[in-house]
């Protein structure tokens, strides 16, 4: 094969026992490579019910079918496992060189299972596996513990991925970092700490090579020039930090923990602002062309020295969801957060609740450790991000993310838990978009803007946002489905409005790359399947439809000010949404896969497993 | 009839500020809004506003109130409005 290598490595960290799985064209086709790969191989290694932070569950990285190829914003890679969130698929993505470092090394893929009687470093040197001993890497934070591992080996080109002060405690949403990309949502850095391991470095030696290296290359350098066309412009003037004043004005900027969708000081934690006064660099993932990530730096003040990427989502969950309009404490925020672990989009939502839960009285100073965690209080919530990295106090709670701290804590507070199935809500407040509302409470991985991607046509009012009516079911799907293939394939979804017609122009350069023969059709499939393999996994694992539903807040607190005034989602609205999307997807009303479906997406083996009878339809009257 | 023109991103870049009001008389169309825009900011003409029809370039778009995006810019704007100039591109 070209580009793929064939080969799964194994490794099972309580025995320190490795193997390779071979696997052909025709599998790999069917999932491509990144979320899609990784998921199926959770599937096949994962037993049913097992402890998402035990040794059964299966860490999973799969590679993008174009890393380390000529084809830019498609260094990537997946991670997946069952989340100790959500109890559900969690896949998350992240871009490094550590994604063509994993090719390099000889494997599309790597499954992790296992807990070593020790902390280890896993180091894959092509087909050498060492585990270190990880005692001197302990309590660094992700980026110490990368340079302190490239150090010890003497190789500056090694590849990390690591997990810091969280992962090592098991917080439930920390995260996986790689060269300061993290695959960031769901809790698979709680996952890799559960195996007790620090660190995955690899190392690689074989080239990449490519079936049809004149024509990828052509292929590429028209990708590259569209990716700095108007599909990026907003990527590469402000970064995603421009969502803040579009969504404000929209009223869709989740502010004081979605009490409301207009901030105030807006303008201060903006994208203009963020480029007039704390710019300093933009960045590019391995392989991109665009650039998006807007580097700030703090030069004066109490956070003088704090500097990181910031995008939307992090600063949205620090920023006006904490009621903080400080872009200098919004810096530091995000920076503690990928230093310590963890992701900062739950972060921020788990923090603006105790904020609420605080305000409310709920809970107290003496329950914060002395803390007094209004809102606006960006001393209060620096110091929370270290007791949660830490399970200090409140911490220990807060680390277990806002459905089950709300779950423990009760007195009403599970009202405004912001969640779905487990994951914390995304920067926008869907109470006003009514396809992206529907979008959310179905999608697999749980709240999540990135896998559902539906908030585009209600942005970009190619719907009327604030209506919910027949026809969404079927939107919503087609979105999903889109950004699942982006996912599988893996490119950059900034990349997603660079292309004339995706599915011809992806599926002949992703020919070119692998040699492998694939049709529009096809690979309009590989969205399809793959959503339907990430529903049958949660399934598998108990979903029910009462798991397709969106907080309490959403349903019942209507929006109180701006555009949307006065717009909430009703349940029965939401209730119509998911029928007309369960029909759109063939699934039956319970929303569970049938048989049929399975096997007409090529998952045999699965609609064995979890597929049901197709419902018999009534007869007609007058039929026999 | 008077109107107010808020710049994001970009179109704020270039025009050096956050909002202009504007004054026409009649009942102008949102391109018309456009084609006096480009003459008050001609910095934007050609990133942001097509030179000639005045359209907007694709990444970018005209949004009204926070509600609606505007999709026929030949349509009549109305007094007092707000329009919103912003990037089409939305997410992170």
């Amino acid at each position: 094969m070209y580009a793929y290598t064939g080969r799964i490595l194994h490794i099972d960290v309580t025995n320190r026992k490795t193997s390779i799985q071979r696997v052909g064209p025709d599998f790999i086709k069917k999932y491509l490579g990144g979320t899609g790969l990784a998921t199926r191989l959770v599937y096949d290694n994962t037993p049913k019910g097992c402890d998402p932070l035990g040794p059964e569950n299966a860490l999973c990285f799969a590679v993008s079918a174009f890393a380390g190829t000529t084809v830019p914003v498609g260094t990537k890679h997946g991670v997946a496992a069952k989340s100790p969130l959500t109890g559900f698929i969690g896949d998350s993505l992240s871009g490094s060189y550590f994604s063509e470092m994993m090719r390099r090394a000889g494997y599309d893929g790597i499954v992790i299972k296992g807990q070593a009687p020790k902390w280890v470093v896993v180091f894959i040197d092509d087909d050498d596996i060492q585990f270190l001993d990880a005692a001197p890497y302990m309590g660094m934070n992700t980026l110490e513990t990368q340079r302190a591992i490239r150090e010890r080996l003497g190789d500056e080109n090694v590849r990390v991925s690591a997990i810091g002060p969280a992962g090592e405690r098991l917080v439930r949403y920390a995260l996986i970092d790689n060269d300061g990309r993290q695959a960031g949502r769901s809790g698979n850095g709680a996952v890799m700490g559960s195996k007790r391991i620090k660190a995955i470095a690899i190392r690689g030696s074989h080239p990449i090579t490519v079936a049809d290296p004149k024509g990828l290359m052509e292929a590429s350098l028209r990708l590259i020039k569209a990716s700095r066309g108007p599909g990026t412009l907003k990527y590469r003037t402000l970064g995603t930090p421009a969502n803040v004043l579009n969504l404000n004005k929209m009223g869709l900027l989740p502010t004081r923990n979605f009490q409301e969708t207009v901030f105030e000081e807006a303008e201060k934690v903006s994208g203009e602002y963020l480029h007039e006064r704390y710019h300093v660099k933009s960045v590019a993932c391995a392989g991109c062309s665009i650039a998006c990530e807007q580097w700030g730096a703090v030069k004066e003040g109490k956070y003088k020295g704090a500097m990181i990427g910031l995008d939307y989502e992090p600063l949205f969950a620090v920023g006006p969801n904490c009621g903080i309009g400080d872009m200098a404490a919004i810096i530091r925020l995000v920076q503690l957060c990928d230093e310590y672990g963890l992701d900062a989009m739950s972060t921020g939502v788990v923090i603006s609740w105790a904020m609420e839960c605080y305000e409310r009285g709920i809970l107290t100073k003496e329950d914060f450790g002395g803390l007094e965690p209004y809102f606006g209080n960006d001393d209060a919530a620096v110091e929370l991000v270290r007791r949660i990295a830490y399970r200090e106090g409140i911490g220990d709670l807060l680390a277990e993310g806002v459905k089950r701290a709300s779950e423990r804590v009760g007195k009403g507070s599970e009202h405004f838990a912001m969640h779905v199935k487990g994951l914390e809500m995304p920067g926008y407040d869907v109470r006003s978009l009514k396809t992206f509302a529907l979008g959310i409470a179905v999608v697999a991985r749980g709240a999540d803007h990135n896998r559902a991607l539906s908030y585009e046509v209600d942005i970009k009012g190619e719907v009327d946002r604030f209506k919910a009516e027949p026809g969404r079911g079927k939107l919503a799907m087609e979105k999903e489905d889109f950004a699942c293939i982006l996912d599988c394939l893996v490119l950059c979804k900034f990349l997603r409005n660079c292309f004339t017609d995706f599915e011809r122009e992806v599926a002949e350069i992703y020919t070119m790359a692998t040699g492998i023969p694939l049709t529009p059709e096809e690979l309009k499939q590989v969205g399809e399947r793959v959503v339907n393999l990430k529903k049958a996994f949660n399934i598998r694992e108990g979903w029910t439809m009462a798991d397709d539903w969106l907080p309490p807040r959403v349903l019942e607190d209507p929006l109180p000010s701006g555009p949307g005034k006065g717009v909430r989602v009703t349940p029965e609205e939401l209730r119509m949404l998911i029928q007309d999307y369960y029909a759109a997807r063939g699934w039956t009303p319970e929303g569970l896969i049938p048989k049929s479906k399975l096997i007409a997406l090529g998952l045999e083996d699965i609609a064995e497993e979890i597929g049901v009878e197709e419902p018999v339809a009534a007869p007609a009257a007058g039929e026999a | 009839m008077e109107l107010v023109v808020e710049f994001f991103g970009l179109a704020r870049q270039l025009a050096q500020t956050k909002e202009c009001r504007i004054a026409l008389d009649g009942q102008p169309s949102f391109r018309q809004i456009l084609a006096h825009i480009a003459g008050q900011f001609p910095a934007l003409v050609g990133p942001v506003i097509l030179p000639e029809t005045f359209d907007l370039v694709s990444s970018y778009m005209l949004n009204l109130d926070g509600r609606r995006r505007v999709t026929d810019l030949d349509a009549p704007a109305a007094e007092g409005q707000r329009l919103l100039l912003m990037f089409t591109e939305a997410g992170g």
